[in-house]
């Protein structure tokens, strides 16, 4: 074996080190780079007719998209697509199942995240409404650094943390499930408060959503806290529909307790999922939701970027109401 | 000839994974967005562009590697330069894209809203982690080699040339 010389020994001995650190930083990096969605991407250029749909007594048509605040390729790709299901089929609201922005601060980032994706919709009349998620925790909390985009912001129609809204036939209740929203004192108060507002609908639908997942099968999972605490005033109120992000990917559970569990989060990335007991339909893949209520049936369908249908649901009222 | 064909192997081999560690993070990319249900054409403009800075800077690779090898006093000092080389630009090509892509995004959004092509910055990234391994490669190379013989007389062939092959050829025996 030769023998190497004392540079030939270092040089030797970096490059293998160097190798070595390099290939734990290079699988990590690729699995990052699998995981975001870094690329800058070009807003969606359409233009929609406005306040296209019809909202009845009976009937809504809404969407919900989670985890898109990248302003990246991908999240543009699904944000072209919610515009494109638009024109095709018109619906006048959207839940934003949390996480919105990504990469920076939602005081710098809110236009390139929100405003510039969403721009067809917003032009065509579009409402807004965004339950907390863990990227943007510091939304409506009075934090003096939002002072300047507080007029963007009030495009997202979200009055306070936790708050409920009414449309059509349907109650909504969107819940801010970070931390510390869902797991302290202020946690208690919000189910309290949630119990007052599910004893008070009227309407034949109710839908909750929040960010962070009760049941999922997913990189996250399922949020066992949430389960001890919030389930059991879900299943008291008999609410039909439980939308959430946060884990990115889509999955829609076998009714549990007579609920069904929706997690829409692949708005802009994906994670792997690995099905469970619980899963009806899943799959690591960018899609939004778009949801059809008509009388005492509800129609969900899960579309992704290119407009093929991942997933479709049908739930029927519940008797009594 | 035996060890002419082992460095030609070497040489090819080195310059070829240069290639793909450069087109890895745009092939993860690409991958992904098929995966996640985007069109099959998305992507494939960062892979061209990658294949395109990876080919050019692979066929720099050789003909440093030829040369290297044809005027080096120990063939051993080639290959560890070289590997060296491979492992700043794998480490470059992959971290520094990360870095800038997820440390900046509000700053390259601007770029694109104003017009600048996404692929820009792209290409970009990657040549100057190309520049960084070619510059580290040659650095290293050099200072192994730090009795690096010249003419001195201003003819095309340096003194030593024959012992050098000969150096070159015998270290298989």
């Amino acid at each position: 074996m030769p023998k190497l010389s004392r540079r030939q020994f270092l040089a030797t001995g970096l490059g293998a080190a160097g190798a070595l650190g390099a290939g734990g930083a290079i699988t990590q990096a690729w699995t990052l780079l699998s995981r975001e969605d870094l690329i800058p991407g070009a807003a969606p250029d359409l233009r929609l007719p406005p306040h296209a749909w019809h909202t009845t007594d009976d009937r809504l048509s809404f969407a919900a998209i989670g985890d898109n605040g990248t302003g990246g390729r991908q999240a543009m790709a699904v944000a072209e697509q919610m515009a494109r299901t638009y024109r095709s089929e018109p619906f006048g609201h959207v839940l934003l199942l949390g996480d919105i922005c990504y990469y920076g601060s939602v005081e710098d980032r809110f236009d390139d995240v929100f405003i510039r994706p969403m721009t067809p919709l917003i032009d065509a009349g579009v409402t807004f409404e965004l339950t907390v998620g863990n990227h943007e925790n510091g939304l409506y909390r009075g934090d003096p650094a939002l002072a300047e985009v507080e007029a963007e912001l009030a495009r997202l129609g979200t009055p306070a943390r936790h708050f409920t809204s009414s449309r059509g036939p349907v109650d909504f209740f969107f819940l801010d499930s970070s931390a510390p929203g869902a797991f302290t004192d202020t946690g208690e108060a919000q189910l309290a408060w949630l119990d007052d507002a599910l004893a008070q609908a009227t309407r034949p639908w109710r839908v909750v959503a929040l960010h962070h997942p009760p049941y999922s099968s997913g990189r996250h999972g399922s949020t066992s806290r949430l389960r001890q605490t919030l389930e059991p005033v879900l299943r008291r109120h008999r609410v039909d529909l439980v939308l959430s992000g946060h884990d990115h990917h889509y999955e829609r559970t076998v009714p549990i307790h007579g609920i069904t569990y929706v997690i829409s989060g692949a708005g802009s990335k994906t994670t792997k999922v690995r099905p469970t007991s619980i899963t009806a339909v899943a799959a690591s893949t960018l899609e939004f939701l778009k949801i059809d209520v008509d009388g005492d049936r509800l129609r969900g369908r899960a579309i992704r970027p290119g407009g093929t249908i991942l997933d479709r649901f049908e739930l029927r009222a519940r008797s009594g109401r | 000839m035996i060890a002419r064909t082992a460095a030609t192997f070497g040489a090819v081999l080195l310059a070829g994974l240069d290639t793909a560690v450069v087109m890895a993070p745009a092939a993860v990319l690409t991958l992904t967005a098929h995966k996640g249900g985007l069109p099959t054409t998305e992507g494939l403009d960062l892979l061209a562009a990658s294949a395109v800075v990876g080919l050019v800077h692979g066929r720099v690779v050789w003909n440093r590697l030829r040369d290297e090898v044809t005027h080096a006093h120990r063939l051993a000092d080639v290959w560890i330069a070289a590997f060296d080389s491979l492992v700043v630009l794998a480490l470059g090509a992959t971290l520094l894209l990360l870095f800038i892509l997820g440390g900046f995004a509000e700053q390259h959004a601007a770029l694109l809203n104003q017009g600048w092509p996404i692929l820009g910055l792209w290409i970009g990234i990657q040549l100057l982690a190309v520049a960084i391994a070619e510059l580290s490669g040659r650095w290293v190379f050099s200072w192994l080699e730090p009795r690096r013989p010249t003419d001195g007389h201003g003819t095309g062939a340096p003194p030593g040339g024959v012992e050098r092959r000969r150096t070159v050829e015998a270290a298989p025996r």
